[in-house]
């Protein structure tokens, strides 16, 4: 029977018609593992000020220590403008890790099957899990840049340099190296649902994967940060 | 969901067939040339000691693991060459926890119906209504992680609901649950069967729920389907006045214990599953 209805939903003339509502799935299914994301953060919104403390104690208190110090003489920039950049990879980085290993503890749980075993396509829950990664680390590079203008430090306030690091975070290069591995992920998945346990050195190729996608990004994200 | 019927064809297919379905890892075979079927409407009980193959088995129907050899066809469609269509028809409650606990139930629903492609006009309607339906209206705007087992329990159900599923699977879905919260569980399970009539295949280690609740059950013992019947047609085999506990032990002896799948891992996640339902 459910033969027979199949055949009645697809039927040549409506090829077109299926092909973009394909695509609109796929955007919805994106979306809707981002927008749980931005749900979650909705409501703990502590958790951004939490995150904050790090790189608000890098600024204001290290950074303000060592400028006064005088110690470091980053090429005729002023101590705390070389500093900044770093901090916004620093953080960036550290809440991709965060999110990396949150990640896998959903996979611990059933949460991860709960979208395998769903219509969406493999590749739009990586999609948005990136994006939920993009969207986090735009929270951290907020407050990153508000920080940095309040204490003054040279930040190139181009819009179009601006809505260069805003890609780059959101999406960029984590989304490309995500794929890699969050493929690794799925196929350490599939063995450990079979009762297998994942080679101790996947895992660890993983891990380097991850923190490397995020140390590129990180970088590139800060390159467009300053004058 | 009442206002659209799941059976579109009055034609009985089984909603399950399996074919000498074979599943390896490396030396283990964890899934030995199961042969069974379920009708449609008919909630089937797995029951088995640990490691037996139960979870493999849903597993592959529900086509996250790939079998190594042998075929099945859910819902009509064969789990190997037409997995999309598979999984649009089934719902899976698997055995650890699946609900988000820092979502709310309604978002956790919305992300279900999201993925499943449920028309965004219907969305909210469905959504209310498998809600009602699990008697989770109340706390819908709750966190989950401030939820109950049960209610847990029941908020995957209803997520696995939304797309009007032909087929359910339920691995293991009281472990950990209260004896009120399973009563409840199982009365909403009973409750779908008869409204929707979807076919639910159960995997449990309480036998006296799977007696009470299931039409069929089949013993899978060392990946092997070992015993198909109604619960009275299993006791039968023993004695006339065996408990389906007397076949089991009967059947798979009482040294259930087979440590070939069931590793301190597994252990360690079924009980933290036990402990976050709990």
């Amino acid at each position: 029977m459910v033969r027979s209805d199949a055949r009645a939903a697809q039927p040549a003339s409506m090829a077109d018609e299926s092909v973009g509502r394909t695509l609109s799935n796929y955007a919805t299914q994106t979306l809707a593992v981002a927008a749980a994301e931005v749900e979650k953060l909705r409501h703990d919104p502590l958790e951004l000020f939490t995150r904050a403390v790090q790189p608000a104690l890098w600024l204001l208190l290290f950074g303000g220590v060592m400028a006064q110090v005088r110690g470091v003489s980053p090429g005729g920039l002023p101590y705390l403008d070389y500093l900044s950049a770093g901090i916004l990879a620093q953080s960036v980085l550290f809440v991709a890790i965060f999110y990396g290993i949150s990640a896998i503890w959903e996979r611990d749980l059933g949460v991860v099957q709960r979208y395998l075993v769903s219509p969406a396509p493999r590749s739009a829950l990586v999609m948005g899990k990136a994006l939920s990664a993009g969207v986090r680390a735009l929270s951290q590079a907020l407050i990153v840049y508000l920080l940095a203008l309040a204490l003054g430090v040279g930040i190139n306030l181009n819009p179009l340099s601006i809505l260069g690091v805003v890609a780059i975070i959101a999406l960029g290069f984590r989304v490309v190296f995500d794929v890699f591995a969050d493929h690794r992920l799925h196929r350490e998945d599939a063995r450990k649902v079979h009762g297998h346990r994942p080679g101790a050195h996947d895992a660890y190729l993983l891990r380097q994967q991850r923190h490397l996608s995020t140390v590129a990004y990180a970088r590139l994200a800060a390159r467009r940060f300053s004058r | 969901m009442a206002d659209i019927p799941m059976i579109d064809n009055p034609v009985q297919s089984p909603a399950i067939d399996v074919r000498n379905l074979t599943r390896r890892f490396g030396d283990i075979i964890a899934v030995d040339q199961a042969t069974l079927a379920a009708e449609q409407g008919e909630i089937f009980g797995l029951i088995g000691p640990n490691g037996a193959g139960k979870s493999t088995l849903i597993k592959m129907l529900t086509t996250l693991l790939p079998p190594t050899s042998g075929s099945a066809t859910v819902a009509g469609f064969d789990i190997v060459r037409r997995p999309a269509e598979v999984r649009r028809r089934i719902g899976y409650v698997p055995q650890l926890l699946s609900a988000d606990g820092s979502l709310t139930g309604y978002e956790n629903m919305l992300l279900s119906a999201r993925l499943y492609g449920v028309p965004r006009a219907e969305r909210a309607h469905r959504i209310a209504r498998a809600l009602a339906r699990m008697g989770l209206s109340e706390v819908a705007d709750h966190l989950v992680r401030n939820y109950s087992g049960g209610m847990i329990r029941r908020l995957e159900i209803a997520q696995s609901l939304l797309h009007r599923p032909k087929v359910l699977f339920l691995d293991e879905p009281t472990i950990g649950l209260d004896p009120g919260a399973r009563e409840t569980v199982w009365d909403h399970v009973l409750d779908l069967k008869a409204s929707f009539h979807t076919t639910m295949i159960v995997a449990s280690h309480h036998m006296d729920e799977i007696e009470e609740f299931c039409d069929r059950i089949a013993l899978i013992d060392h990946g092997r389907v070992a015993a198909v019947g109604t619960a009275a047609e299993l006791k039968a085999r023993v004695g006339p006045n065996a408990t389906l506990d007397d076949f089991f032990i009967q059947l798979v002896g009482s040294k259930t214990e087979t440590e070939v799948e069931r590793g301190y891992g597994e252990v360690r996640r079924a009980r933290r599953a036990a402990r976050e339902h709990g």
